[in-house]
């Protein structure tokens, strides 16, 4: 699964590293949720697809991100356990 | 009267021997060649190894398949034979792992750096280790599946990825990373173009370059 959103001009794929997944409890879905939340700027719209969408490298750059509001998502802030967590001192 | 040839042997052994000094090259198995500089004297062993130094430099080389020819500290080696070279310097309380692809006998080397100690004990990978990272770009084929501080890689466009932290360590130098992808295409690009620059590890499953082949792709790395 991965998480896929516009950044400006760019289409932006998310790989999660399994290795950090696996410390996330929850189902698949909520521990890429919580990717997101962490991951992402918070506010970013985005979705999560099977790897099979992700096209082959051709054309990487022409790329785009056609948002789907059935699906779409939005990332949230992480809690300050979170956050102290991960050592993201900045936005706590 | 002359003393036997044992009586000889003896008086050699007793007698005060100053400590020698070589004004040149040594060579213990080989004659050193005749164009090393003379400010970089080389202890030659064998067909491939030398220790050298310098005369007017702190500079300390342990070299395999190489010679220095000019004082040039990057550029004034060659080659002894036609083999790859690899070289560990010290140098002004550094350690530096030099390497060089293979090049004929005689010929000048290019070294690249894979990887400096810095005296505070920093590591600084400039990324010789070639990483071949297929990872976000094609989504079936491969799969990040160990990470050591790695949360996520994002894949942003052409020459531009991202690297998430599990713990943000403010760890910023000025390391190298050296993707390619399995078209063969490198891209070369600094920590500090990471929005996050810190330290981590990760691994990539690729099946586009063999079996699963393990990979792992250094940033920077610090105490």
């Amino acid at each position: 699964m991965r998480i896929i959103y516009q950044e400006n001009e760019n289409a932006v794929v998310v790989q999660p590293v399994d290795s950090f997944l696996d410390t996330l409890e929850g189902t698949l879905e909520e521990k890429m949720i919580h990717l997101a939340n962490k991951d992402l700027p918070t506010g970013t719209k985005y979705e999560l697809v099977e790897d099979s969408i992700i096209p082959n490298d051709d054309f990487r750059d022409a790329w785009t991100y056609t948002a789907d509001p059935s699906v779409e998502k939005t990332s949230e802030d992480l809690t300050p356990e979170e956050l102290a967590k991960y050592n993201m001192t900045e936005n706590l | 009267m002359t003393k036997s040839a044992t009586r000889e042997a003896a008086d050699e052994v007793s007698a005060p021997v100053a400590s020698p000094v070589f004004t040149g090259n040594v060579g213990v198995g080989v004659t050193p060649e005749g164009d090393i500089v003379a400010d970089r004297p080389h202890l030659r062993i064998g067909s491939t190894t030398a220790l050298s130094g310098s005369n007017s430099n702190d500079q300390t080389y342990l070299s395999n398949n190489a010679k220095q020819v000019t004082t040039a500290h990057a550029s004034g080696w060659e080659y002894l034979i036609t083999d790859y070279a690899s070289q560990y310097k010290q140098k002004e309380g550094t350690h530096v792992f030099q390497v060089a692809p293979s090049g004929t006998a005689d010929a000048a080397i290019s070294w690249t750096t894979p990887l400096t100690i810095t005296n505070d004990g920093r590591g600084l990978s400039e990324f010789t280790a070639k990483a071949w990272c297929k990872f976000a770009a094609n989504g079936t084929s491969s799969n990040l599946t160990y990470g050591h501080n790695v949360s996520s890689v994002s894949y942003v466009a052409t020459g531009h990825w991202r690297i998430h932290y599990t713990n943000s360590l403010t760890y910023n130098y000025s390391a190298q990373m050296m993707v390619s992808d399995n078209g063969g295409r490198n891209t070369t690009f600094k920590v500090g173009e990471f929005e996050q620059s810190y330290c981590g590890v990760f691994i990539s499953n690729m099946s586009q370059i063999g079996t699963n082949a393990a990979v792992a792709c250094f940033t920077a790395f610090g105490e």
